[in-house]
């Protein structure tokens, strides 16, 4: 190995070296920011969690998501056939999407909870499979223009809100007293039920 | 041979390595890998390790598609193809049947399964061109940095700025016609996909032979190993075959821990898109960096991106396995023209593996293996570009079809 070529690779692997750690630091030292962009508002101790939540009428007791897919490492495509999802592997983000092997939401898998989509303080918005801005969006048949990605779209069997949703029947863009309107993402910030959205930690229906 | 060459065992089945890289690049690695795990967690750490394996089978065997596919359209070879289209069979059978159970071990895990549509016909094509001009592949870039090689270290900083550009673009060209994507397992079920998977594999196998027997009258034989048992272990060089089998393993293995299949070039667009940011370009203002996948990934530490990780353990495994053979960094001069055909397969290839879903190891390797149809347009598009490639060289002082 010649002086030079030790130079050249050393400068190299230096520079490498100190911009890894440099993100990485830099990273570390963000994550509410970066991650959880804003807490969400939490019910008052004490108070009806459903009492604002224009999902009280929402049998919470009886909804399947009361174990929140979210919580504990449980990830709702799990049991999903998530080869036939539109959101897996073929679009850019495959390694990121809620069925992923990186799932955020899957504890294990992210004992840090860097970047859950579903955490408490995260409102979802990018992050929503559903939502135009999402990863999906470029790539499946959620696309194009799809504002309301609850309405009756190609990926209604695999969306969150989908019919085909073991949530569906209890979560705010279907039609049920839930929903007294169309809420285009129920992850959005807009979204009355943004604070309690079916990914959060808070979710009053995970309580209950 | 550097001055602190070590001679082990001599005779016959002795081999000489370079001590002080040697020692210095397996005290990296291990340093690397309790960093990773410290800083991020244990799964990044394995991550790290199994590119750190995969570096050392790749450069002990010269495991590159560039001078596999090469050597075939040139010198009518089909040895190293061969080899290749094995590895990917093997993948195949364990990944199209893991794929269909989802989870098979708790873990959810994907394929890379991706559109067929002009975007990858595009890329594909350019990534073909682009790996004859730049010297490797995707995975062969990345080993021959390892190894110590001052022009592939050039076409990787252009494959890296290519990969941005792409990013830039990749929108864009999602916007063209494309069919929707389409896996063999889950079109004609784990048995179907299977035998359609092994059929074409076993088709193009059989046009090399039949090419190789037209121009050569009988296959070429396995060259004579020129040291044999734990020397070429640790010297090198490692059989094709074999090597192929270990690292179908190892994309087994990636796919079982990452949920995902092994890929190389996402990482490379990341590492771009860090700089760039870092040198006040807004990429995350861009579209692609605005989907949620990539958003994370730039929004987090590059040591909690898998690809990353597992590309930086490629280089020092490589590196590890150059001191071993007592080659590391063996040139040193190289002409411009060769360097401009490195920036310039630079370009190609990261822009290519952006519009392309992949490179040779994510759209090629993992993707036919996930049972993937895009997997195998890359393919064809990837070597009509390389032929295109190889006639190309010469015009930079290099051997294209006449040497």
């Amino acid at each position: 190995m010649s002086e030079k070529n030790t130079f050249l690779f050393g400068a190299v692997f230096l520079a490498a070296t100190g911009g890894v750690a440099l993100d990485h630091y830099s990273h570390t030292a963000n994550i509410p920011a970066i991650s959880n962009p804003a807490p969400a508002r939490l019910p008052a101790a004490g108070a009806n969690p459903c009492a604002a939540n224009p999902c009280s009428a929402n049998p919470c007791g009886a909804n399947p998501c009361a174990a929140n897919p979210c919580g504990a490492g449980y990830n709702p495509c799990a049991a999903n056939p998530c080869a036939a999802n539109p959101c897996a592997a073929y679009n850019p983000c495959a390694a990121y999407n809620p069925c992923g092997a990186a799932n955020p939401c899957a504890a294990r898998l992210n004992p840090r909870n860097l970047g859950n989509p579903c955490a408490a303080a995260n409102p979802c918005a990018a992050y929503n499979p559903c939502s135009p801005c999402s990863p999906c969006s470029a790539g499946n048949p959620c696309g194009a223009g799809a504002i309301n990605p609850c309405s009756a779209n190609p990926c209604a069997a695999y969306n969150p809100c989908g019919a085909a949703n073991p949530c569906a029947a209890y979560n705010p863009c279907a039609a049920s007293p839930c929903a007294p309107a169309p809420i285009a993402n129920p992850c959005a910030a807009s979204n009355p039920c943004a604070a309690y959205n079916p990914c959060g930690a808070a979710n009053p229906c995970s309580a209950n | 041979m550097s001055e602190t060459t070590l001679k082990v065992r001599p005779g016959a089945s002795g081999f000489d390595f370079d001590k002080g890289p040697a020692a210095i690049t397996a005290v990296l690695f291990v340093i690397v890998g309790i960093a990773i795990a410290q800083a991020v967690d244990l799964h990044q750490a394995v991550l790290y390790g199994l590119g750190g394996l995969l570096g050392i089978s790749l450069y002990h065997a010269s495991f590159g598609f560039t001078g596999g596919w090469r050597r075939f359209s040139v010198e009518k070879r089909g040895r190293a193809m061969r080899a290749q289209l094995l590895m990917i069979a093997v993948a195949a059978a364990a990944f199209i049947p893991m794929l269909a159970l989802g989870s098979p071990l708790g873990n959810p895990i994907v394929g890379a399964v991706a559109p067929v549509g002009t975007s990858v016909l595009v890329g594909a094509f350019l990534f073909g061109l682009g790996m004859q001009l730049g010297g490797g592949c995707g995975s062969g870039t990345l080993f021959t940095v390892g190894g110590g090689s001052t022009r592939m270290l050039l076409t990787l900083v252009f494959f890296i700025i290519g990969a941005v550009i792409g990013t830039a673009h990749l929108p864009m060209w999602l916007e063209l016609p494309a069919l929707p994507p389409m896996s063999l397992g889950r079109e004609f079920g784990v048995g179907g996909g299977l035998a359609v998977t092994f059929g074409g594999l076993a088709l193009v196998a059989l046009i090399t032979v039949i090419v190789e027997k037209r121009a050569h009258g009988s296959l070429e034989a396995t060259p004579k190993a020129p040291r044999e048992g734990v020397a070429r272990l640790f010297h090198g060089p490692w059989p094709l075959v074999w090597t192929g089998l270990l690292l179908a393993g190892l994309n087994i293995a990636t796919l079982l821990i990452a949920g995902h299949p092994w890929s190389i070039t996402f990482g490379f667009g990341l590492w771009g898109a860090k700089i760039a940011q870092g040198i006040g370009i807004p990429v995350e203002t861009w579209e692609f960096w605005n989907w949620a996948g990539p958003a994370k990934a730039l929004g987090n530490s590059v040591l909690e991106d898998n690809t990353s990780v597992m590309n930086f353990g490629i280089v020092i495994g490589a590196a590890f396995a150059a001191a071993l053979a007592g080659k590391f960094a063996p040139k040193v001069s190289v002409p411009m023209a060769s360097l401009v055909a490195a920036a310039i397969g630079g370009i190609l290839m990261g822009y290519g593996a952006r519009l392309a879903f992949g490179c040779n190891i994510g759209a090629f390797f993992s993707g036919i293996a996930s049972g993937s149809v895009h997997g195998w347009l890359w393919f064809v598009l990837a070597f009509a570009g390389s032929w295109i490639g190889i006639a190309l060289r010469p015009a930079f002082g290099m051997d294209g079809f006449r040497k």
